[in-house]
């Protein structure tokens, strides 16, 4: 009697206790590592911070904010972001190519596959060694092929006309195998019937592609290109290691690492509050676009 | 008589069919040949590189071969030589290499298994608040890290944490909401009936999930830890942030940096290249089934 009382009450029993004891974890380490940090940027964000010293910060408003938005330099890292962002389409749609020959393959599918997913598992820095290596003005093979073909050695990486040439030929490299792999899977997936019936009802293969192929891999393009946004708004490590301090002119220096130079290098003229201001600032703009794809995939993504 | 040109015409279409497809699924290999090659021609110049020596690296013009013959010169120089004068004599890279291994397995392990005990809660387990943690985990995966960086940095600067390995081994230890989504779903599918009848012979939740759902989850959680170990080892900027002393720098640390200790000297950067890939290599090549298990499934199903 006395048990099933206590039964309804605690609806759960042991199990529920043990449940959020096990489930709890994750949760814990983001409420502590994730969602802590976020109030403090927040607060960081209106604040006149020396140093590193917090607790001799002040509070000053929007300060910052007017500060960083009077900035020829945050304007222009915005503009490298997006202008060095195009990286992000061209690796998906050269992966969707790559992909749509990869399952049309008969010989060897299994090895190319293998191949082409090998610089996924790389490190942005070992990545941006190599194409650093490539594009050497003096030793480089890109230069010795240009001038092989009788053109003139260029700065890729110091020049800021060449610099995003560099930046968007080695990330379309760095970028296209995770593409690859989920494009071809997801290929794989929509159903042969699809195609007959399309084929029946006299579909050339472009009609074919946008009709049946385009949106049976839908989800998966949304996946891609959700991630890639994000990824693309945050570059950064490849820029660092390729770019002496984001090359000439600063042609280089994206947002990320605008704010790093702010945080940790320029702290002295810049410091961890506007630093702070232009996290938010970017943090809004990714939710925002992240925000508009989501809405917009209502019109060109299919489940089935 | 007919007949026969009518048999006839037919055959050399089909023949002409045939051969046309033929044609295409040479065109098709011989693109992917030439799609193979311009993924892996970086990883070639980068390893004669790491073979010539000093003086022939800084020779102008570019060479498809080591033409003064192989040197392991660069090699012995990454492996053995204090580079930056930081690391007591020892290797730079070499030390690096040991920091990253150190910075990387504890929490790779311990974080799997805290997702995955999380994830089996979350598939099999009926607790309050489940809804609110789910939701609360879906929301991390959707904040931006970059608004993180700059706040943890001044927390672990307040607690004197910088400079030690603490900002990059503990975060991971309390799991990884993607990878708790994933287990998840993997647990999901195993039948509920197998976690009912082991109720029945008193089994606790605890003991159905490590000895019933681990055992039958190797291949699931092999794919969460490599690539948990891949993203580990792979990681440049936390140690960037955090990690000043040369003795404690991690391997892809020390790598960023050999441009700056051999700015001309791309023979032994190239070598440090070389050797920070091949763990990678080696793992992707012994590992491919699960990485690519782990990838499709997680980016497909979630």
């Amino acid at each position: 009697m006395i048990q099933t009382k206590l039964k309804k009450r605690t609806k759960y029993g042991k199990e529920g206790v043990a449940g959020i004891f096990f489930a709890m974890t994750p949760i814990l380490g983001f409420l502590i590592f994730g969602l802590a940090p976020m109030f403090l940027a927040v607060t960081m964000s209106f604040m006149d911070i020396p140093g590193y010293m917090l607790n001799r910060g002040a509070f000053v408003g929007f300060e910052n904010y007017s500060r960083l938005f009077q900035m020829d330099q945050f304007w222009r890292s915005i503009r490298v972001t997006l202008v060095n962002g195009v990286t992000m389409p061209i690796s998906l749609i050269l992966a969707l190519i790559v992909a749509n020959f990869l399952n049309r393959n008969k010989v060897g599918t299994k090895l190319f596959r293998t191949v082409f997913f090998i610089p996924f598992v790389c490190s942005a820095v070992a990545v941006a060694m190599m194409w650093r290596w490539m594009f050497n003005t003096e030793f480089g093979i890109i230069n010795n092929i240009i001038t092989s073909f009788g053109g003139t050695r260029r700065n890729w990486l110091g020049n800021p006309t060449y610099v995003t040439w560099a930046m968007i030929i080695s990330g379309v490299w760095g970028g296209m195998a995770f593409g690859i792999l989920l494009f071809s899977a997801a290929l794989h997936n929509v159903p042969k019937a699809y195609y007959e019936a399309a084929k029946i009802d006299g579909a050339g293969s472009v009609r074919q592609f946008f009709s049946v192929t385009l949106p049976g891999i839908s989800p998966t393009m949304f996946f891609l290109v959700t991630l890639g946004i994000i990824g693309m708004l945050q570059d950064f490590t490849r820029f660092y290691v390729m770019l002496d301090l984001g090359a000439g002119n600063n042609a280089g220096l994206t947002a990320v690492f605008l704010l790093y130079r702010m945080a940790f290098v320029d702290n002295f003229t810049y410091g961890i509050a506007m630093a702070s201001a232009l996290s938010i600032v970017l943090a809004i703009g990714i939710i925002i676009v992240t925000r508009i794809n989501f809405i917009l995939s209502k019109w060109w993504v299919h489940y089935e | 008589m007919n007949n026969n040109t009518t048999i006839g015409t037919t055959t050399e279409f089909r023949m002409g069919a045939k051969r046309a497809q033929i044609l295409r699924s040479i065109l098709v290999f011989g693109f992917l040949v030439f799609f193979a090659l311009i993924v892996l021609i970086p990883f070639y110049i980068i390893s004669i590189t790491a073979f010539m020596t000093e003086a022939e690296a800084a020779s102008t013009g570019f060479s498809w071969w080591p033409r003064e013959g192989f040197s392991l010169a660069a090699f012995d120089t990454v492996l053995f030589r204090d580079i930056t004068g930081g690391t007591a004599g020892g290797s730079t890279v070499m030390r690096g290499f040991i920091n990253t291994l150190i910075v990387v397995i504890p929490p790779t392990i311990i974080g799997l298994f805290t997702s995955a005990l999380s994830g089996y809660a979350f598939a099999k387990m009926r607790f309050p608040l489940k809804k609110v943690f789910f939701t609360i985990l879906l929301f991390t995966m959707m904040i931006p890290g970059v608004i993180m960086l700059v706040p943890t940095f001044i927390i672990y600067d307040i607690l004197w944490l910088t400079d030690t390995y603490f900002p990059l081994m503990v975060p991971g230890m309390f799991g990884a909401a993607a990878a708790v989504f994933f287990l998840r779903q993997y647990f999901y599918g195993i039948p509920t009936e197998l976690v009912e009848s082991a109720k029945i012979d008193g089994k606790s939740h605890w003991g159905i999930f490590w000895t019933i759902m681990v055992p039958l989850s190797g291949g699931a959680l092999a794919a969460q830890g490599i690539l948990g170990f891949v993203g580990g080892y792979n990681d440049f900027m936390g140690p960037l942030i955090y990690i000043h002393s040369v003795n404690r720098w991690t391997l892809q640390l020390a790598l960023s940096n050999m441009t700056g200790f051999h700015n001309h000297n791309w023979a032994v950067i190239a070598a440090g290249t070389v050797i920070a890939l091949i763990p990678m290599l080696i793992i992707y090549i012994v590992a491919q089934r699960f990485f690519i298990e782990g990838i499709a499934t997680t980016g497909l199903k979630v």
